[in-house]
C-alpha cells in the first residue's frame, strides 16, 4: 500500500500528551514513515520525510518549543514592563557543534531567571511600571501627608520630594482666620459661609456703609458734598475688592445724574423767573412787566401792533 | 578494515502487483561518479530484458572491519534518533545509532531520553555530520542538530 502525503499539512496542529516513557516507541513506530518504498510518489516521499523527522523532533521538546518560546516571550514582555529589565537577543550565527545554530531562536541576555529577583523600585529604569507607579505612590503621599522621599536618579524628574506639610495643614493655612486681633492673633477659622459673605453687598457691614452714604447723599447740601460721599465709598468698596463695588459704581452714575438734572433745573428756574417772576402767580419787576405794564396783552395790544402803528406815524 | 573487492549494484524491478524483485551485479572500483555513470549508461539494457518496469538501483561499497571486537552490551534496538536541519528551511535529515550508548543520554529531564550534546564523543559525531560531507537524501547538507533522543527500532 502507498501513502499520499496529505495536501492540507500545516493547516492545523494538535497537541498530544505522550507520557515520556513511550516516546522512544513511538518514534521507533514512525521510522517507516522515513522508507520512500511506502510513499506514492518522489514529492510524497520528500514531503513525509521531513513531516515525520519534525514529528520526532518535537517529540521531545516538552510539548512543543513554541509554546516555551512564546512563553518565554511573554515573561520578558512582563519583565520589562513591571521591572525594566532591558533584554537583547543575538543571533545564533556560529554555535558550537553542541548548540547547533538556529537563526530563529536567538541567544537572549540575560537568561530567564527561576525565581524573579528581588528589584527595589528605587533602583529600577525609569520605565518600570512597578517604579513608576512607586513614583506615583510617594507624590501622593509626599502631597497628602507631608512624607519625604529622596531623588530617584533613575527617573527623568528625578527630584527629592521635600514637601513636609499634608494637604490637610496646607488647606487650614489657605483657609485663615476672621476677626483676628492685633498681630493676627486669636480670632476663628473662616468658613465657606464667611467667605460667601464676604463676597456679597448683602452684608451687614457693607449694607451699613451703603445706607450711610445714602443718607450724606440726600442731606448733602451741595453736589460736591454728593461726590465726595460717593468717591470714598466707590474706593472703600474697590479697595476691600467687594462685589458690592459694581453696584457702587451704578450709583455714582445715578447720582451724577441726578445732580446733572438738578443743575440744569436751577438754571431755567433762573430764565423763566428773569422772564415773568417765576411761579405760578407771576411777580413784579419782570421781563414782561417791563414789555407791557400791568395790562394783559391781546390782538390789538401787543409789540407787533405796536410797532405797526409807529411806522405809520413815522411815514414822510 | 579491509574493502570488499567490487561495488554491488542492486537493481529494482517491479510488476503489476507490485511485488519486487532485484538484480545483484558488482562493479570495479571506483569512484562514486564513475560508478553512477557506468550503471546510468547500462540500465537500459539490463532491463529491457525483463517484462518488469525498472524502478531504481543503488550503489554500495561495502566495508568491513578487519578485527570485528567482541558484540557490546547494549541491545541495536536501543537506537539514538538524530534529526538535523539542512541548508534549506524545514528540510530535515534522519540519521540512527543503533545501540546508543547509555553514557550518551541525558540524566536530566526527560531523564534516559535525550541524548547529551555535551558528551564528547556526541559533539564529535555532531562535527562530523556537519562537516559538509553528508546530505539528506535530497541532496541538502546538514548544518545543525534539530533534536536527539533515544527511540526502539532503528
Amino acid at each position: 500500500m502507498k501513502y499520499l502525503f496529505p495536501l492540507n499539512y500545516g493547516e492545523r496542529c494538535i497537541l498530544v500528551p505522550i507520557d515520556a516513557a513511550l516516546v522512544p516507541l513511538i518514534s521507533g513506530a514512525l521510522n517507516k514513515f522515513q522508507s520512500e518504498y511506502i510513499w506514492n510518489t518522489s514529492v510524497d516521499y520528500e514531503l513525509g520525510y521531513y513531516a515525520f523527522a519534525e514529528l520526532q523532533a518535537n517529540l521531545v521538546n516538552n510539548c512543543l518549543q513554541d509554546l516555551v518560546d512564546s512563553n518565554n516571550r511573554l515573561y520578558r514582555l512582563l519583565d520589562t514592563s513591571l521591572n525594566g529589565t532591558a533584554y537583547s537577543a543575538t543571533p545564533a550565527t556560529s554555535p558550537p557543534p553542541a548548540a547547533p545554530a538556529d537563526p530563529t531562536r536567538p541567544t537572549f541576555t540575560p537568561a530567564l531567571p527561576v525565581v524573579p529577583p528581588a528589584i527595589s523600585p528605587a533602583v529600577m529604569p525609569m520605565f518600570a511600571l512597578r517604579a513608576r507607579f512607586e513614583r506615583v505612590v510617594n507624590l501622593l503621599d509626599n502631597l497628602a501627608t507631608g512624607q519625604q522621599f529622596p531623588a530617584v536618579p533613575a527617573f527623568l524628574s528625578s527630584d527629592a520630594l521635600q514637601n513636609n506639610v499634608g494637604l490637610r495643614e496646607k488647606l487650614t493655612e489657605m483657609q485663615g482666620v476672621v476677626n483676628a486681633g492685633w498681630f493676627g492673633i486669636g480670632g476663628q477659622e473662616a468658613t465657606l459661609a464667611d467667605v460667601v459673605t464676604a463676597l456679597r453687598l448683602g452684608s451687614a457691614e457693607d449694607k451699613t456703609k451703603v445706607l450711610t452714604a445714602l443718607d450724606a447723599i440726600i442731606g448733602a447740601s451741595s453736589s460736591a458734598t454728593i461726590f465726595n460721599t460717593v468717591r470714598e465709598l466707590f474706593t472703600e468698596s474697590a479697595d476691600l475688592g467687594l462685589e458690592g463695588a459694581q453696584f457702587v459704581v451704578l450709583l455714582v452714575a445715578t447720582m451724577s445724574q441726578i445732580v446733572s438734572n438738578t443743575f440744569v433745573g436751577q438754571q431755567l428756574d433762573r430764565i423763566i423767573r428773569s422772564l415773568d417772576g417765576g411761579g405760578f402767580i407771576p411777580p413784579g419787576d419782570s421781563v414782561l412787566e417791563a414789555l407791557r405794564g400791568d395790562d394783559q396783552a391781546d390782538a390789538e395790544r401787543n409789540a407787533a401792533s405796536l410797532l405797526a402803528e409807529l411806522r405809520e406815524l413815522l411815514k414822510p | 578494515m579491509a574493502h570488499a573487492p567490487a561495488a554491488l549494484v542492486i537493481i529494482a524491478y517491479r510488476d503489476a502487483s507490485d511485488s519486487i524483485g532485484y538484480t545483484r551485479l558488482w562493479l570495479a572500483t571506483g569512484s562514486v561518479d564513475v560508478a553512477r555513470a557506468a550503471v546510468a549508461t547500462r540500465i537500459g539494457v539490463l532491463g529491457a530484458l525483463s517484462g518488469c518496469a525498472v524502478t531504481g538501483y543503488s550503489i554500495t561499497w561495502s566495508t568491513h572491519l578487519s578485527d570485528v571486537p567482541a558484540p557490546g552490551p547494549q541491545l541495536v534496538s536501543t537506537a539514538g534518533i538524530f534529526i538535523w536541519q539542512t541548508a534549506t528551511a524545514d528540510a530535515y535529515a534522519v540519521t540512527y545509532i543503533p545501540g546508543i550508548n547509555a553514557t550518551m543520554l541525558d540524566a536530566t529531564d526527560p531523564a534516559g531520553l535525550a541524548i547529551n550534546t555535551q558528551k564528547l564523543e556526541v559533539i564529535n559525531y555532531i562535527a562530523v555530520l556537519r562537516d559538509g560531507a553528508f546530505v539528506n537524501p535530497f541532496e541538502y547538507d546538514i548544518t545543525a542538530l534539530e533534536n536527539a533522543f533515544v527511540q526502539f527500532e532503528p
